[in-house]
């Protein structure tokens, strides 16, 4: 193709520029990553600027069903034994027990506690946040009272055994156990019935008998003159024993008894929470509550996809953007290389090629799709989308935008068929052919201007087929015959592949022309096409001196007309038509 | 309007003012990118349920020039109805006529500072370091 080129002005060859390292444009890359599994397993992967987004989160899609397994019921803590709660019953004011307990003697909480009885303020007044502080706070110092209450009993136990009183049966057969423990034989006789599945009681029947002289000399040492039992007759081990056993047991069974409170408060709360929102809700159900929860997933996955169709379109723009900018550049470049010409080196101490390009610069009219863009560009659909409060008419819109994404992509395909990229051509003949109808811009041209002598001949005739590698380029056969052949002052009569008739005097509506010009390129056609027959049929009657002069009027282009059809359309013999042809011509001229 | 026409004239008109076949065929395609993408951007405006038809109906597997022309076609129908062919013509032109004038403001400059004259080369001179032509100067 190359050689094929005729510069008119200069050649601009001598500039090159390389236009393969435009700006990229930059990219955000800031966004949390929400990927929604619908129930079949499928994984969308949404983008959002959303940061109350963790950065990479998972959630259910809408159409999720979820089976929900029953929860193992724990059972609920006993409240201790009403005796046993005796131990740690307050007697009078948690506060005033914890501070007569000595905890509270600190100078700084001494401090706090006058600085809150000063701006201590009614519950009610109170808001929300401060009530449940000072209801912690309360619950701590009942809490504090009660320990210390139960301190207190231990120590009140530990006292009556140490100074002396009646032991209980229950803790003489505690002693009595522990002493027996202690003994050897007593042990493997247990040990003996506890082999042979002897009940518990039949066990105790068993070693009480076998070890009643055992009992009774253990039974006689804790009792005094009186013969009764006492604890003044116990061991130190045994005040220890017995203290330990009482702390323990009351220790427990402390704890039991608040965790038991505390369940117990936490489901008064929770049914007291319930009762509120059902009195505010009568309508609730569970199943309500699940389409509820469905649609607000839903609607989370709607705002996701909302985002992912913005940035769709923000996409598609910015494609178009960004080719926008591209192609700027390199026009600039094709003009300041038409403009520059030849020129190289300096100019007036400038870079010939920058003397170009600021010229270019200089004389640029505003960007023109810059001002096309701004001109369709008033409202993005996005933005329309976020102010549509009808969920139908936003629906659309997002279906809309959803679409036009996609379009957007399929065209960015489609234009590396029209840089010739995806084919491997060269050359804008294919690139207008694809544009313009099929054809290239002479051909559409011709037939868009009824210029183009594309004969309409009877179907089972050749037709013009423009081959798509031919449109454009004058070929320097072409000229060279042109300009060899026609002479004359008939230059013009050539243009390209294309014989120009329309300053001969002919009315090519009499010959069914559609067009005034004539397809007849020279090269890259279809051996034996319509194109290839009219190409050859002029050069020939060129060849045989034919010149405009021998071609103007109608009656000329009645002759041409015939030969034409005739070599081209009906088959008849080349070279014979040409000779009468030019022969004809010839002689209507003189 | 001929459009067609038109391109012709400016067509010569760009031959005449330095362009060779080939840097007018690269503007061509230029000119014919731009118009689809304008051609993109007027179809937002249409009707959803033509969008998806659209969307539908173009051939995503685009493997022969056919195909490539067959969804052109379909865009600019969509896009403009029964004056597609004319606004392919139209924009085309528009992007080369604006070319055109730019070319010529351009050789004109260039001429008048190669000859000397002051107000060309002191225009010159103005703008040769302005960062958007040092830039293009490194990109270019």
């Amino acid at each position: 193709m190359d050689n094929t080129e005729t510069p008119i002005n200069g050649d601009s060859s001598d500039i090159e520029f390389n236009d393969q390292s435009l700006p990229e444009a930059l990219e955000d890359n800031t966004y949390s990553e929400v990927n929604v599994i619908s129930p079949d397993g499928t994984v969308e992967n949404f983008k959002t600027k959303d940061f109350s987004e963790s950065e990479k989160s998972f959630i259910a899609s809408a159409d999720t069903e979820f089976s929900h397994s029953d929860r193992p019921k724990i059972p609920k803590t006993e409240r201790a034994d009403k005796n046993m709660r005796e131990a740690w019953s307050l007697s009078k004011n948690p506060t005033q027990i914890v501070s007569e307990y000595g905890i509270e003697q600190d100078p700084e909480a001494k401090k706090l506690e006058e600085a809150s009885k000063k701006y201590r303020r009614e519950r009610s007044k109170l808001d929300d946040e401060d009530q449940r502080q000072r209801k912690v706070n309360e619950q701590s110092v009942y809490q504090k009272a009660e320990k210390i209450m139960l301190l207190e009993n231990i120590h009140k136990y530990e006292n009556e055994l140490r100074i002396g009183r009646p032991l209980t049966e229950d803790e003489v057969e505690y002693l009595k156990n522990e002493h027996l423990q202690s003994h050897v034989r007593y042990k493997e006789y247990k040990s003996s019935y506890e082999a042979k599945n002897l009940t518990p009681e039949d066990q105790d029947i068993l070693l009480e008998a076998h070890f009643k002289k055992e009992i009774e000399k253990f039974e006689k040492s804790l009792k005094d003159d009186q013969g009764k039992l006492t604890s003044s007759k116990c061991s130190l081990d045994q005040l220890v024993a017995l203290r330990n056993r009482y702390k323990d047991t009351h220790v427990k069974a402390y704890t039991q008894d608040r965790l038991s409170r505390m369940e117990s408060s936490d489901q008064e709360f929770t049914q007291k929470n319930k009762d509120e929102f059902m009195k505010e809700n009568r309508n609730w159900s569970p199943e309500l509550a699940k389409v509820e929860q469905q649609r607000d997933v839903a609607m989370r996955e709607n705002e996701l996809l909302r985002e992912k169709l913005a940035q769709q379109e923000e996409n598609g723009e910015s494609t178009i953007e960004k080719t926008k900018k591209e192609r700027d550049y390199k026009k600039i470049a094709l003009i300041a290389g038409a403009v520059a010409g030849g020129a190289t080196g300096l100019i007036g101490g400038v870079p010939a090629a920058t003397v170009g390009i600021t010229a270019v610069l200089v004389g640029r009219l505003s960007s023109f799709v810059a001002d096309k863009l701004a001109e369709h560009n008033i409202r993005k659909l996005s933005g329309q989308i976020a102010e549509e409060q009808d969920n139908e008419i936003k629906s659309k819109l997002e279906n809309k935008l959803k679409n036009w994404g996609k379009v957007v992509n399929v065209v960015q395909h489609i234009k590396k068929f029209l840089t010739g990229a995806a084919l491997g051509l060269a050359g804008s003949s294919i690139v207008s052919g694809l544009f313009f109808g099929g054809k290239g811009v002479f051909d559409t041209l011709g037939a868009a201007r009824g210029e183009v002598g594309n004969i309409s001949m009877p179907e089972s005739q050749p037709q013009p087929q423009p081959q798509p590698t031919s449109g454009f380029i004058e070929t320097p056969r072409t000229a060279q015959v042109a300009q060899e052949a026609v002479g004359g002052g008939t230059e013009e009569l050539i243009q390209g592949d294309w014989f120009n008739t329309s300053n001969l005097g002919w009315d090519v509506s009499k010959f069914n022309w559609k067009g005034s010009n004539l397809y007849v390129p020279s090269d890259n056609v279809v051996s034996g096409g319509a194109p290839e027959l009219q190409g050859k049929f002029l050069r020939a009657l060129f060849e045989q001196g034919v010149n405009k002069q021998h071609l103007m009027g109608q009656e000329a282009g009645e002759m041409f007309n015939r030969g034409l059809v005739d070599a081209v359309y009906r088959g008849a013999d080349m070279t014979t038509t040409v000779q009468n042809t030019a022969d004809a011509l010839k002689a209507l001229a003189q | 309007m001929d459009y067609l026409s038109k391109i012709e004239e400016v067509k010569q008109e760009l031959l005449s003012l330095g362009f060779t076949e080939d840097k007018y065929n690269e503007l061509l395609e230029l000119a014919i990118q731009e118009a689809i993408d304008i051609t993109l951007v007027d179809l937002r405006e249409k009707d959803d349920v033509v969008v998806q038809e659209l969307e539908q109906n173009l051939k995503k597997d685009i493997a022969q020039e056919e195909d490539a022309k067959s969804n052109i076609d379909l865009i600019f129908t969509t896009t403009y109805g029964e004056k597609a062919e004319e606004m392919k013509s139209k924009l085309v032109f528009e992007y080369l006529e604006t070319a055109l004038e730019e070319t010529k403001k351009a050789k004109d400059l260039f001429e008048r500072y190669q000859s000397g004259d002051p107000t060309a080369v002191a225009t010159i001179n103005a703008n040769k370091d302005n960062p958007e032509i040092e830039e293009l100067a490194t990109q270019l």
